[in-house]
């Protein structure tokens, strides 16, 4: 890690960034908006970070930051996301999740409410430890394994439902961006 | 710890065994190791969680992302942090204290505020062409820097997203000022101009942009930050671009 540079930390995480920015914001547009600003961010104020081993955590949490700020500033407008909770939980087999692509997993998983969502993407990205997903989310460890447990649990039966009714349609989720830019209600 | 209090600790485990070491997880993965049915259970959650994993590390990230990435680092110009040596703090220092000479002498060659916004007013109603049209901010950033001005502004919140238009430099009374055009929808162009703070006497007093609306129809909202002052400007009324700003955090 001594040796990391610029072009290594980019090469490094970029890629799962994106993916946990798509997670959050819901398309592709302020996802990559997400992940550039957080580079920005390393370059210009990367000076704050005194341990290099924390490159990736330093890197989830601000952009988790940004996108809470860009959230904070829509919560004047209401929230769109799904809620929804089951009760009755079917089992999964492992070849269900073979049955899906990774762009009907990620839409089944903004199908899920965020507190669950980003822990439940830090988690399968494998990225984090359920530590390191606490700090990024500034949350209790046992919040965490709380909405992790829980999370699969939703994350598996909706997956389950998809895989019985073929592809459903998206999940109407409109980012805090987007709806700042389409000038609210 | 009993059947359901190991399930709910491994459900947490990392999939990559990043826990191994973590001693929240010693006693349950051992009875996991005593108890068929929990190791059963257990090896069943990793197959699903390993193959959900798979499917989020397939999901599709834009090929250009990276290369935009990389180019970012062009358009910020300071080195990174981790690779400064210490003299160059050192150096840094001597450079403040020069340039705080140099400031003692420039400082008579700053400009008025006042005299910016009429030029920035001036500038929006007769604005004939840019100097580099693009799409792609990052470029319009580095094309910036490369000439000397004000390149690595901040972008106010309500205009991220939308899509530059081009840019231009204008050398005036001896300061640099760089102008960003951004496309709005339902608006139409809006101009951001851009000056470095220490160009100008009575410079605006904080963040929150102050508005005015001039008479040839052309509205300003002014503010400043640590290293610039911006004059966001557009043929709109003073309420459109209070909504425009309204989500912006500058």
């Amino acid at each position: 890690m001594d040796e990391l540079d610029y072009e290594q930390i980019v090469a490094l995480h970029h890629e799962n960034l994106y993916r946990f920015a798509f997670s959050l914001a819901g398309n592709a547009d302020d996802a990559a908006e997400l992940t550039q600003e957080t580079y920005v961010r390393l370059l210009t104020k990367g000076r704050q970070l005194r341990d290099r081993t924390r490159v990736k955590t330093w890197l989830f949490t601000t952009l988790y930051r940004i996108f809470a700020n860009w959230r904070r500033q829509a919560t004047r407008f209401p929230q769109l996301e799904i809620v929804s909770v089951e009760n009755e939980l079917p089992s999964i087999i492992p070849e269900i999740a073979d049955e899906l692509d990774g762009e009907s997993v990620m839409e089944t998983a903004l199908e899920l409410e965020e507190h669950f969502r980003a822990p439940l993407v830090l988690y399968y990205l494998q990225s984090l430890t359920y530590r390191e997903i606490a700090q990024v989310l500034d949350l209790p460890i046992g919040t965490v394994m709380s909405r992790l447990s829980r999370g699969k649990d939703i994350l598996r039966n909706r997956m389950a439902r998809r895989r019985v009714r073929g592809n459903t349609p998206k999940a109407n989720i409109i980012s805090p961006q987007q709806f700042i830019r389409s000038g609210g209600p | 710890m009993n059947q359901d209090e190991a399930k709910y600790i491994l459900r947490a485990f990392h999939l990559g065994g990043q826990n191994l070491e973590d001693p929240q997880f010693h006693e349950a993965l051992d009875l996991s190791k005593r108890d068929p049915v929990l190791g059963d259970w257990f090896a069943n959650e990793r197959a699903i969680d390993t193959r959900i994993s798979r499917k989020f590390s397939a999901f599709p990230v834009p090929p250009n992302l990276k290369a935009q990435l990389l180019a970012a680092r062009k358009t910020i110009p300071a080195r990174a942090w981790w690779q400064r040596p210490v003299w160059v703090s050192a150096a840094a220092c001597l450079f403040l204290l020069v340039a705080l000479s140099g400031w003692l002498l420039h400082s008579a060659g700053k400009v008025q505020f006042s005299d910016l916004r009429a030029f920035v007013v001036d500038s929006t109603a007769q604005l004939d062409h840019l100097d580099l049209s693009s799409t792609n901010l990052l470029e319009v950033r580095q094309w910036l820097l490369d000439r000397k001005a004000a390149g690595d502004f901040a972008v106010p919140a309500g205009l991220k997203g939308m899509h530059s238009v081009g840019c231009r430099k204008f050398n005036w009374k001896g300061q640099i000022i760089s102008l960003v055009c951004f496309k709005v929808d339902g608006v139409g162009t809006v101009h951001l101009f851009v000056i470095d703070r220490s160009s100008l006497h009575n410079a605006p007093a904080d963040a929150n942009p102050a508005f005015q609306v001039n008479g040839n129809g052309i509205a300003t909202a002014s503010w400043r930050n640590t290293k610039f002052v911006y004059v966001l400007a557009g043929k709109l009324d003073e309420g459109e671009l209070r909504r425009l700003l309204k989500a912006a955090s500058v």
